[in-house]
């Protein structure tokens, strides 16, 4: 019974398999291979013995990571850090694009779309010098303003403790709300017109038109993109935050990624690639467990899934 | 006036039917959105400004909307080196050689991916979805493309990334939702393969993703810095992006340099107004071709093509 | 007869076919050289110093260039650890110290890099470098020796009181002149000298806006000097990781009551407003601005020099250089790194001649070839003083020296963007012992006011011979005493500098907090560090 299924089953997709044959060789060799490095988390790395010859430490690296001085503030603030982007870098993208869809002027809403794509492009060492310049307490429009209105220069804003995160997240988003709308764009445009059409003629007004007609439709899209960004939770780059660093921020601006390239910076030791590979598959891990669940929640409430 | 009679005259009648409700919604999301871009440009402007000042107008913080002191010199400066025109020769090869691959791929693998009769489709999703979590890092990548004699050629600039996982997903997303079962289902009764079926209806109602994935895809082939540097050496391969950083490395005051403290002072400055025009350079080129991609996301480009 | 001459005249061809040969045989040995990209350097190939050192050496020099920067570290780090043995050069070259000891250890174990000790050990091969040796008074090579006792490179030296006293304090005189004030000498009379600043309008624009210190102090940022400065008058703190040595043993800086005195009188000043508090949070870009601002607005900080000002304006020629302070303690000491050999010349594995490989390197070691990768090319860049006429009334920079060498358009070196063709702008080793850098003459009716400003600096504090009496050049770890500190080394630092900041700043009560501060540092490991340390400088400087 099995056989013959199976033999249904290959007669109407043999085609369809046929298209999947360059993409699963490429995610083979090129994902899968690698991935046998992955057994360097549990190894010590030497350079003569390479991957499959060095010395098996099992869980030590992992234990070393754990027992690591401030081990629980590197791993919230990258936690903290990153739910606090997600949210906004979700919700606003949207909201831009729902706003924008609504606008009836085609040349208006080319222009618009093309400035704001254009910091997407800044390189994030050129970003942070802005942000720091933008709020200098002396010379920046933040301290110019302030002093305006007070009299006085402001404390130093990037030595607030507290405004580390609002500063790291606001930044980001001002780069890339606009290039994160596209797609929502993208999917709005295949909203229907006769469903709009039919909206109004009901007497729906426009805002209940984007609450009840293109919201909906871009749910899927909405759905997968938020479920793919919780599965990078714990992968938050260095770059940005070591830039903006400080002593008095450290509290919060030190995260997983920066305290792995400071080990590595320190001119004590040479990289120890094993020590690093366990901390991304710690955070791998984690991103794992998170994602199945996201996967889950949302196939419940939305029936949309990643498979 | 017949109000049942939708389809092309619908504009029209929405035009005479607007109320004052939505004429005033429309007037609040212009204001935002110009709000929003006002924001967004405002900064640009003085990235563009600073990128055409002097270097010594710039290290005193003096520019602000308009260029000080406004000079050619930086941009002479990066594009006397020939190599940056080597660069955009090999940046753009690779960028549209390099998104043609990316997006047949894609398209190949979202495709069956999102046809939900399609028996391996929860093994294949999974297959997928993996590599999207756990990778094996620098040197294991680096070890399989010296086995496979990719480093130092052209492939070293195609190869690695050919599908992105998570283009790919929203693709298959896109598919899934724009083009419905029922269709599928028609066209498979009507004796059409899939194959055909692909070539027939998927392609030509996908121009929407397709523009969409292939900027993404050529926007991350021309930006390109770390996998051209990892596995090229020849200089004649080298993208654009590889240049320019070491044009930007060579102006920079290296901290290592500091043997000779006298020799510091003339290195200062160049390197500050150097990356603006930078930005200036690498992203011109794209944002000139953003436009005419942009036409995909117009509304009611599926107008007409899916009817039940 | 004839047959004779046919003989004869077959033999002299064949004979002079063999000469041609053995002639042939003088051939050049090919070496490929991996050099980080340096775009100011016209053509590697025709370069003046490549042509010298291929004529002294019978070479044929290839070179590759990489990306330069730390991104060729990367690469080479890469290709030594995870690339294939044939694709490697015979030669790699690095700018400045940009091979650490422990990245050529681990290269050593790998085994794509070969050791060049036999070389060293043989005075008919390392001829330049034992001259080297001679003329610097330092048995370089000693520095540069990995934990199992032979070398793996070849190192560059640069004895340099430029370098060895980075840091010095600057401070505007137009303003000291318009308080009626002397240089400070004193922590006390810097302070009130500070608070004068502070209050008084000295740029005239009717704002309070003078700030009387400023630098940064960020991680990677270059103007941190000002807080080792200050806190010299206190303890030692000159050392990047804070150590210190007295009478052998190595201890920690921060972990004495004098380094809390300091912190108290710096905090004082902060708290006063007399340092800028964005000092903790500032990035050099932004440094700068302020230096450079519309209307002066500071009036000391602690750099190298005070290049960051703009070299075309009067402000670069404002700022006068400051001796270290004394502390309520009697302390004076400058922050002194002193000068130390780092490799920057490997020999790889695939290399099929070592013995000429070692040779190109100890030409570089030469003295001939050490002043050419700083200046150029002799006789248009630079001369031997005794080469030049008239040069009698020329006075050396650092003043207690003789004169070694005359420049011309040294400018032209570092500034501005031409390409040049003289050297290969200090890629590779070179070896200059103090004498070189101290004595180069100056045309004192050509001389710009500035570099006869910077070079009173230097003076000042060679002659003042400010440095503690014993200090730690660099450290060379075993690979178990590296995995055993690196962490901790980087969480030392990073902790302290956190608490300094906090302390400054006044997050933390210093008195309060100073029990839990120490017992926060032996939790992360201080005592292990100091062990660690004591052996390691037992090992290489008792």
């Amino acid at each position: 019974m099995k056989a013959k299924r199976i033999r249904i089953a290959w007669k109407r997709d043999w085609q369809l398999y046929l298209f999947m044959l360059l993409p699963v060789a490429y995610i083979v060799i090129f994902a899968y291979v690698p991935m046998a490095g992955l057994q360097l988390a549990f190894r010590k790395y030497t350079a003569q013995g390479g991957i499959w010859g060095s010395p098996w430490i099992g869980l030590d690296n992992l234990v070393k990571f754990v027992n690591s001085y401030q081990f629980e503030r590197v791993v919230s603030n990258t936690f903290i850090l990153s739910i606090y982007g997600l949210a906004c870098m979700q919700i606003i993208p949207i909201c831009f694009a729902l706003i924008i869809n609504t606008i009836e002027k085609p040349r208006f809403k080319k222009v618009t779309q093309t400035i704001v794509n254009l910091p997407h492009f800044i390189s994030v060492v050129v970003l942070v010098g802005m942000l720091m310049q933008v709020f200098n307490s002396r010379t920046g429009i933040y301290g110019v303003l302030y002093e305006h209105f007070t009299g006085q220069y402001p404390t130093d804003l990037f030595g607030k403790l507290g405004a580390f995160r609002h500063l790291y997240i606001w930044s980001t988003v001002w780069q890339n709300f606009g290039w994160q709308s596209i797609i929502y764009i993208a999917a709005l445009a295949g909203v229907d017109t006769q469903l709009h059409e039919a909206a109004q003629i009901d007497g729906a007004s426009r805002a209940q038109r984007v609450w009840h007609v293109d919201l909906p439709h871009i749910q899927p899209t909405i759905m997968i993109l938020l479920i793919m960004g919780i599965g990078k939770i714990m992968s938050v780059g260095f770059e940005k935050a070591y830039l903006m660093q400080n002593s008095l921020n450290l509290k919060h601006s030190e995260l997983i990624s920066t305290y792995v390239y400071r080990i590595g910076l320190s001119g004590v030791g040479k990289t120890d690639f094993s020590y690093a590979t366990a901390i991304g598959l710690f955070n791998a891990v984690i991103n794992l467990v998170l994602i199945l669940g996201a996967n889950v929640l949302s196939r419940r409430i939305t029936d949309t899934s990643l498979w | 006036m017949n109000i049942s009679q939708t389809g092309r005259q619908g504009s029209r009648f929405a035009k005479r039917r607007t109320s004052r409700g939505d004429r005033a919604f429309e007037a609040v999301a212009v204001g935002i959105v110009t709000l929003l871009t006002l924001l967004i440009l405002l900064p640009m402007i003085n990235v563009v400004s600073a990128s055409f000042s002097s270097a010594s107008a710039v290290n005193a913080g003096r520019v602000l909307l308009l260029p000080v002191e406004s000079t050619l010199e930086n941009y002479k400066t990066i594009l006397k080196y020939n190599s940056v025109w080597l660069g955009y020769r090999n940046t753009i090869f690779y960028t549209v050689v390099g998104t043609f691959i990316n997006v047949s791929l894609t398209m190949m693998c979202a495709y069956p991916l999102a046809q939900k009769s399609f028996s391996g489709r929860k093994f294949l999703s999974i297959l997928f979805f993996i590599p999207m979590i756990f990778n094996g890092g620098m040197i294991p990548n680096y070890i399989l493309m010296r086995d496979l004699k990719i480093i130092n050629t052209l492939w070293a600039g195609l190869i690695p990334g050919a599908i992105n996982i998570f283009n790919m997903i929203v693709t298959r997303t896109f598919i899934q939702s724009s083009i419905p079962d029922t269709m599928a289902e028609a066209a498979r009764i009507d004796g059409c393969s899939p194959t055909r079926y692909f070539f027939s209806f998927v392609l030509p109602l996908s121009k929407t993703i397709i523009a969409v994935i292939s900027m993404y895809y050529a926007v991350s082939h021309w930006n390109d810095y770390f996998t051209a540097f990892l596995y090229i050496n020849k200089r004649s391969l080298y993208p654009l992006q590889l240049f320019l950083r070491e044009i930007l490395v060579n102006s920079q005051f290296d901290s290592s340099v500091m043997n000779d403290p006298d020799a510091a002072r003339q290195l200062q400055g160049l390197a500050e107004t150097l990356k603006y025009v930078v930005i200036v350079v690498s992203t011109l080129p794209l944002m000139c071709i953003y436009p005419f991609v942009q036409k995909y996301f117009v509304k009611g480009v599926m107008i007409g093509s899916v009817k039940g | 007869m004839k047959k004779m001459i046919s003989i004869l005249l077959c033999l002299t061809l064949v004979l002079s076919c063999f000469s041609m040969t053995a002639l042939a045989a003088d051939e050049k040995t090919s070496l490929t050289v991996w050099v980080p990209e340096n775009l100011r350097i016209e053509d590697w190939k025709t370069n003046n110093m490549t042509q010298i050192l291929e004529e002294e050496g019978n070479f044929d020099l290839n070179f590759v260039t990489l990306p330069s920067g730390s991104d060729y570290v990367t690469k080479v780090n890469m290709a030594l650890t995870a690339g294939n043995v044939e694709d490697l050069p015979d030669v790699i070259l690095a700018l400045n110290g940009k091979f650490t000891d422990s990245q050529v250890w681990e290269w050593a174990q790998a085994g794509t890099i070969i050791p060049l000790t036999e070389y060293y050990n043989d005075p008919d091969v390392a001829v330049n470098i034992n001259a080297a040796i001679a003329r610097t008074g330092s048995d370089y090579p000693k520095q540069i020796t990995s934990p199992d006792g032979n070398i793996y490179g070849i190192a560059t030296l640069n004895q340099s009181y430029g370098n060895e006293y980075l840091d010095k304090m600057w401070y505007s005189k137009t303003w000291l002149a318009a308080l009626g004030a002397e240089e400070p000498q004193t922590t006390e009379e810097f302070y009130e000298l500070l608070k004068k600043v502070h209050e008084t309008d000295l740029n005239g624009d009717g704002k309070a806006d003078e700030i009387g210190l400023t630098g940064t102090f960020t991680e990677g940022s270059l103007y941190y000097g000002w807080f080792a400065y200050l806190m010299n008058a206190f303890v030692y703190a000159g050392d990047k990781q804070y150590r210190t040595v007295t009478d052998g043993t190595v201890g920690l800086a921060y972990m004495t009551d004098e380094w809390k005195e300091g912190l108290k009188y710096i905090r004082k000043m902060f708290e006063e407003g007399l340092i800028a508090s964005e000092t903790l949070t500032m990035d050099d870009e932004q440094f700068k601005a302020l230096m450079n601002s519309e209307e002066q607005v500071v009036f000391a900080m602690d750099y190298a020099a005070p290049d960051m000002l703009a070299a075309d304006g009067d402000r670069v020629t404002e700022y006068m250089y400051l001796a270290p302070l004394t502390g309520p303690e009697g302390t004076q000491y400058a922050s002194y790194t002193k000068s130390v050999a780092n490799i920057t010349f490997l020999v790889t594995a695939n290399c099929k001649d070592p013995e000429a490989a070692f040779r190109l390197g100890d030409l570089m070691s030469s003295e001939l070839m050490g002043i050419t990768q700083r200046w150029g090319t002799e006789g248009e860049e630079w001369d031997y003083i005794a080469n030049v006429e008239g040069a009698e009334n020329y006075a050396a920079s650092v003043s207690s020296f003789p004169i070694s060498i005359v420049t011309y358009h040294d400018g032209l070196f570092w500034g501005g963007s031409e390409l040049t063709n003289g050297s290969w702008r200090q890629t590779g080793p070179y070896v200059r012992q103090y004498g070189i850098a101290c004595g180069v003459g100056i045309d004192p009716s050509k001389t710009e006011p500035y570099t006869i400003i910077l070079n009173g600096a230097w003076d000042l504090y060679q002659q003042g011979n400010y440095a503690p009496a014993q200090t730690i050049p660099k450290m060379i770890y075993t690979s178990e005493e590296s995995d055993l500190i690196s962490e901790i080394q980087s969480n030392l630092r990073s902790y302290v500098k956190e608490m300094t900041a906090a302390f400054l700043i006044g997050n933390e009560d210093i008195d309060a907090g100073w029990d839990d501060f120490q017992a926060e540092l032996e939790n992360i490991g201080a005592s292990t560090y100091l062990e660690i340390q004591q052996t390691v400088y037992d090992r290489m400087y008792k």
